[in-house]
C-alpha cells in the first residue's frame, strides 16, 4: 500500500523550508465549531481584509500543528499560518 | 457478477493545487520543481498549459524552461499535496470498503454492484467543490482498463468502459499507453511491428511466452483486456510493512565520498526513524546509487545477522555494501536506502553499550517528536548542505564553516570505517544468507 508520508516527507535537516520571506502578523479570526477562519490581518500598521480563502491545509511539525490558509486580499494573495502550539500567526506573500 | 473498478486520477495534481492556492497562477503554464533552484531541479508536475509546450514530469527544469520560457517555476511544497491526498483518500473511503491509494494522486475503488457512473460523477464534483481541482475517472471491469480509461479522458473527464466496448477501445490503443509496458518491452514490440493492442492481440500466446515468460502471459491477457489484480480492503493501519525505504534525487552530481556518505547517513536516519515509529526493526539492507547519466545503477543488498532500527547501524551496513562494490569514481545523482526482513522491535538489549545507544536514540526521538523532525540530527548531515561539490569545484570555497565540516567528516569517516570493519567481522562470522 502506498504511503504518501513515506514518499513525500522531503524536509531536510538545516535546509530552509520556504524560499519566501516570512513575518509575524496579528490576525483577526473567527473560531466556530472547531474551525478557524481568518478575517483580516494587520501588517505595517495597515489592516487587510481577507476577501476569500483560496485553499487550506494542515501540517504536523513535532507536537505542533500548523493550519495554513492561502487567502486573497484585494489583488494580492498571501499565505497565513497559525501555530496551534504558540497560537501565533505568520504570513508570507505569494508571488 | 463481473467486477466494476473505478480509477480516480487527479489532473496535474501538484500544479493544480498550486493554481488553487495562488489564483494568479490560474490558466498559466506552471512548473512545480522538486526544489526551488531553477538550475538543479526536475519537473515534479506541470500544468496543462505547460504540458501544451511539451513540458513533462521528470524533465530537468532547464529543458522545461527552454521548451516553455514563460512558464512559472514553483517549488514543491509536499505538506499541502500530502494533506490533500489524504483528505481525498478519506473522502473515497466513504464510497467503498475497498479503496486503494496507488500513489499520491491515484486511487482505485471496487464499486461492484453500484451505479458506477453516478458515483464517478459525484466523486469528481465533491473533489472539485472541496479542493477546486479536477480529477478524471475511468470505470472498467479491471484495474488496468480503469486506469487506461481515466488516462484516455484526461483532463476533467469520465469514461465508462462496458464489456462490449473493450475490444474497440483496445484496438487502436498504442501499446506504450498500457500501464506496465515500459520502454524496453515497448521498443521490442515496435521492433517487430506491434504498435497497438489490436496488433498485440494477433500474436500467438506461445511466441509471447517464449520471449517474456510470465510477462508474455500478462501481455497476452492485457491485449484481450484481462487483468487479474484485485483491489484490497482499506489497509489496516496496524498491518506491518514488508520494507521501509527512502530515496532521493540529489541536487547535483556528488563526486566526493564524504558528501555521498552524508546523504547515505541522512537516508539511513530517515529509514531508522520510520522503523522506530512503527516499533519495527529489520536486518536486510538495500542500497542503490544511480549515477549521473541515470542509466548506470549500483544496487546491493545483504542479509545481516542482527535486526536494527538505528540510523548509524543502517548507515554502517550501507558503507559496507558500498565498499564491497569497489566502485571507482562514483558520480552519484540519486540514492536509495531501504530495510526489509522486518519484525516487531525487541526491547531487550544484552550489552551496556547498546542500552546507552538506545537511550540516546529514544531521547532524540522524543525531542524531534516534540519540536519537529531534525531538531537534533547527526552533525555529519550538515555536509548535505554543501553547495559546491561537483568535480570541477573541489577547490572552490565551501563557505566559512567548511573547515569545521571537514573536521566533522574526518571524524565521521574514521568512525564509519571502524563501524564498517566491525560489521564486516560480524557478518563474516555469521552464516546468514548473502543475497548480494
Amino acid at each position: 500500500m502506498f504511503n504518501p508520508q513515506a514518499r513525500w516527507d522531503r524536509r531536510l535537516p538545516g535546509h530552509r523550508d520556504s524560499p519566501y520571506p516570512e513575518e509575524a502578523v496579528t490576525v483577526v479570526a473567527r473560531v466556530a465549531q472547531g474551525k478557524v477562519i481568518p478575517l483580516s490581518f494587520i501588517r505595517d500598521a495597515s489592516s487587510y481584509e481577507i476577501s476569500r480563502i483560496n485553499y487550506e491545509w494542515r501540517e504536523r511539525n513535532g507536537r505542533d500543528l500548523l493550519y495554513y490558509f492561502s487567502v486573497a486580499s484585494g489583488d494580492d494573495a498571501y499565505c497565513l499560518y497559525l501555530s496551534k502550539e504558540t497560537m501565533s500567526w505568520r504570513l508570507r506573500q505569494l508571488e | 457478477m463481473s467486477k466494476v473498478i473505478l480509477h480516480v486520477d487527479m489532473d496535474a495534481f501538484f500544479a493544480s493545487i498550486e493554481q488553487a492556492v495562488n489564483p494568479r497562477l490560474k490558466n498559466k503554464p506552471v512548473i512545480v520543481g522538486s526544489r526551488a533552484s531553477r538550475h538543479s531541479t526536475v519537473v515534479a508536475a506541470a500544468s496543462y498549459e505547460a504540458k501544451a509546450f511539451g513540458v513533462e514530469s521528470g524533465m530537468s527544469a532547464r529543458s522545461a524552461l527552454r521548451a516553455c520560457p514563460h512558464a512559472i517555476l514553483v517549488p514543491a511544497d509536499s505538506a499541502k499535496y500530502v494533506y490533500t491526498s489524504e483528505e481525498i483518500h478519506d473522502l473515497l473511503k466513504g464510497y467503498s470498503p475497498r479503496v486503494e491509494m496507488a500513489s499520491i494522486d491515484e486511487f482505485y475503488l471496487d464499486v461492484t454492484g453500484f451505479d458506477a457512473a453516478a458515483l464517478g460523477r459525484e466523486i469528481r464534483e465533491k473533489i472539485f467543490r472541496r479542493f477546486h481541482i479536477t480529477a478524471s475517472v475511468g470505470i472498467a471491469p479491471n484495474r488496468i482498463l480503469a486506469k487506461m480509461a481515466s488516462k484516455a479522458c484526461k483532463p476533467d473527464g469520465l469514461l465508462l468502459l462496458a464489456e462490449n466496448e473493450i475490444p474497440r477501445f483496445l484496438e487502436t490503443m498504442p501499446v506504450e499507453r498500457v500501464p506496465g509496458i515500459g520502454p524496453s518491452i515497448g521498443a521490442y514490440l515496435r521492433s517487430i511491428g506491434i504498435r497497438t493492442c489490436g496488433q498485440l492481440k494477433a500474436i500467438e500466446r506461445n511466441a509471447l511466452v517464449r520471449r517474456y515468460g510470465k510477462i508474455g502471459l500478462w501481455l497476452y491477457d492485457i491485449a484481450r483486456g484481462r487483468d487479474v489484480d484485485v483491489i484490497g480492503l482499506v489497509a489496516d493501519p496496524r498491518e506491518q510493512p514488508k520494507s521501509v525505504g527512502h530515496s532521493y534525487t540529489l541536487p547535483r552530481t556528488v563526486y566526493r565520498e564524504n558528501v555521498l556518505n552524508a546523504w547515505i547517513r541522512l537516508l539511513s536516519e530517515m529509514v531508522a526513524a520510520r522503523l522506530r515509529r512503527y516499533a519495527l526493526e529489520g536486518k536486510i539492507v538495500h542500497l542503490y546509487v544511480r549515477q549521473d547519466d541515470f542509466a548506470n545503477l549500483l544496487s546491493r543488498q545483504k542479509n545481516f545477522s542482527v535486526h536494527t532500527a538505528e540510523g548509524e547501524e543502517i548507515y554502517g551496513r550501507c558503507v559496507t555494501l558500498l565498499r564491497r562494490a569497489q566502485v571507482v569514481r562514483l558520480r552519484a545523482r540519486a540514492l536509495g536506502v531501504s530495510v526489509s526482513g522486518i519484525q516487531k522491535a525487541q526491547r531487550n538489549v544484552l550489552f551496556e553499550e547498546d542500552r546507552k545507544r538506545r537511550t540516546i536514540t529514544d531521547t532524540v526521538d522524543r525531542v524531534n517528536g516534540r519540536f519537529g523532525e531534525w531538531t537534533i540530527y547527526p552533525a555529519v548531515l550538515s555536509l548535505t548542505r554543501v553547495r559546491s561539490f561537483s568535480e570541477g569545484d573541489k577547490s572552490a570555497d565551501h563557505g566559512p564553516d567548511q573547515a569545521a565540516l571537514d573536521r566533522v567528516t574526518r571524524q565521521r569517516t574514521r568512525a564509519g570505517n571502524a563501524f564498517a570493519e566491525r560489521a564486516d567481522r560480524k557478518t563474516d562470522c555469521a552464516a546468514d544468507r548473502d543475497t548480494e
